[in-house]
């Protein structure tokens, strides 16, 4: 093609290229493994969103700030904001009373097609949440009970995970069950084509934990996971994807620089489409020269394309990493449980005058596909959810 | 028409003699001619050395479109695309007209384009299209091959 292609050109080019193939360009010269193998230039390749790269057909992107309510705790607020410029679309406490129908420990498990699934920790209840169309009809629907609620009387959802599975055009709800007299795990899907759950093999290694928070990512659902392996712990993500209805393990890399880190917290998030980790220290570990380290998956459920982009050393007061916006800006929770946005590049930041409650606050991306109505026009005081199903 | 833009007609030349006139409202979508009409430079016929008479004419195509009020959001977004399916050596022409001309948009365009079109391809591949050189041993490019391997399935 080209006789000569200036330098300024080829980086320009590059900076727009997927992490596999830049990676596999290493070896086209020395100039080009000098400049892709610099630690800055993946970093800045995957965080600085083009805006090229954004997907046109989401309308409307908004992003939800979740959280207990400080005033009144059992009380939920969920301040809807665009995606793109973080202002609020609106804001409304979840009048629902802590009592049953719900408890007080409900969290937000994903948000597909804007359609939101949440879980009642301490009731095993899920519920979906319909915000473009919950106007006047009640807001909440919860799920009805599925194979273990009907045969178990001491069950305990340890997992949920939600996600649409495009092609039965279908939405669809997983959980892993730990049913106390059985003794193992079992897994359960729920449709709302059918209306019902049903019973899934769970091919997976039945004597796991579920310490974090899952992922929802393009028709599947990942979650961190912890197991018993000969003498100690191993961790593992485990993957659900809802076309095939299947449980996959991705292993994470055998690694000195991966094996190292103990006690750290671990969080699922996404990146530019890949799936990313961070890595950081618990509160008691917390002191002068601790860590946020984030990996990236460059390759989906490729071990060896694990890879760490950045390790940064995090003033003292940002504790909590919640997840990527965009432009290699990342939401974190401070220690004044405030919601702050940190530059990663340019390490500064900036307070969002957003306040959780306990460590509840969540951020939640939420694309909303299929919307007509003004955005003013939807979020009212939820009224209590009346217990039939069907969204 | 009544507006504050200006009349006037820029004209520019291409590298094979060939000769554009242009209003100047469109001439500006590309920085650099934007410069030299602010810097008055541009009461004469501006040579281009560098970019031939086809690729102008597809520039300032794309430059007429972007300043043309009756053309709608989702025209404008067919006639991007289908702006760019061209073959590899108008691509390349392109690539560095708009480079050299720096057109809002445009140069953004070209380079995902090529960036699609170069992310598949294999090392060699890469190295003919960019006319480089390969300035590893086949010792030392089989190591960074094997401590990348799931990159090159």
């Amino acid at each position: 093609m080209a006789s000569y292609v200036p330098e300024e050109v080829v980086m320009k080019i590059l900076s727009m290229l997927p992490p596999k193939s830049l990676t596999r360009f290493k070896c086209v010269c020395k100039r080009w493994k000098a400049l892709i193998g610099n630690p800055d230039f993946l970093s800045k390749n995957l965080l600085n969103h083009s805006i090229l790269t954004q997907n046109p057909s989401h309308p409307l992107r908004l992003i939800l700030f979740f959280s207990l309510d400080n005033v009144f705790p059992g009380k939920e607020i969920y301040s809807f904001r665009s995606y793109d410029s973080l202002h609020c679309a609106s804001q409304t406490p979840l009048n629902l009373p802590p009592a049953p129908p719900h408890g007080p420990l409900l969290d937000i498990v994903a948000c597909c097609n804007g359609l939101l699934c949440l879980w009642d920790v301490s009731l095993n209840d899920i519920f979906i949440w319909n915000p473009a169309t919950s106007m006047t009809s009640s807001d909440l629907k919860v799920l009805p009970g599925g194979p273990s609620r009907r045969c178990f009387n001491d069950f305990l959802i340890r997992a949920v995970g939600f996600g649409f599975d495009s092609g039965s055009n279908d939405f669809k709800v997983v959980t892993v069950v730990d049913a106390y007299r059985v003794g193992w795990l079992e897994a359960e899907i729920y449709s709302r084509r059918s209306g019902s759950w049903r019973s899934l093999d769970m091919t997976v290694n039945s004597e796991m934990q579920f310490v974090s928070q899952g992922l929802a990512l393009d028709g599947g659902f990942l979650w961190y996971n912890v197991y018993p392996h000969e003498d100690f712990v191993k961790d593992r993500i485990v993957a659900f994807d809802f076309s095939d209805e299947e449980f996959r393990v991705m292993q994470f890399p055998d690694v000195r620089l991966f094996c190292g880190y103990g006690e750290y917290k671990r969080t699922l998030t996404e990146l530019k489409g890949s799936v990313a980790m961070f890595v950081f220290p618990p509160d008691e570990f917390r002191k002068k020269n601790t860590y946020l380290d984030i990996w990236v998956m460059l390759e989906f459920g490729v071990r060896e394309s694990w890879t760490r982009l950045l390790s940064i050393r995090l003033p003292l007061h940002l504790e909590r990493p919640l997840g990527f916006w965009k432009n290699g800006e990342l939401f974190i929770e401070n220690s004044e449980r405030q919601l702050v946005l940190y530059d990663l590049l340019a390490q500064t930041e900036r307070n969002l005058q957003f306040e959780g409650y306990g460590g509840t606050l969540k951020v939640v991306d939420c694309n909303f596909v299929q919307f007509e109505g003004k955005m003013s026009d939807i979020f009212h005081r939820c009224r209590p959810i009346p217990r039939d199903p069907g969204f | 028409m009544s507006s504050s833009k200006s009349n006037k007609i820029v004209k520019l030349e291409s590298s094979d003699n060939k000769t554009f006139e242009v209003e100047e409202a469109v001439a500006v979508q590309s920085e650099t001619l934007k410069n030299m009409v602010d810097d008055g430079c541009a009461n004469d016929t501006i040579p281009l050395p560098n970019v031939n008479g086809k690729i102008l004419e597809m520039v300032l195509g794309w430059c007429k479109k972007h300043v043309d009020e009756t053309v709608t959001g989702d025209e404008l977004n067919k006639y991007e695309a289908d702006f760019l399916d061209l073959d590899q050596a108008d691509l390349y022409g392109l690539l560095m007209a708009a480079n050299f001309l720096n057109v809002k948009g445009l140069l953004d365009r070209v380079l995902q384009r090529v960036a699609d079109m170069i992310k598949g391809k294999k090392p060699e591949e890469i190295r003919r299209i960019f006319n480089i050189k390969n300035d590893f041993t086949p010792e030392e490019e089989e190591e960074i091959r094997l401590e990348n391997a799931w990159a090159f399935d």
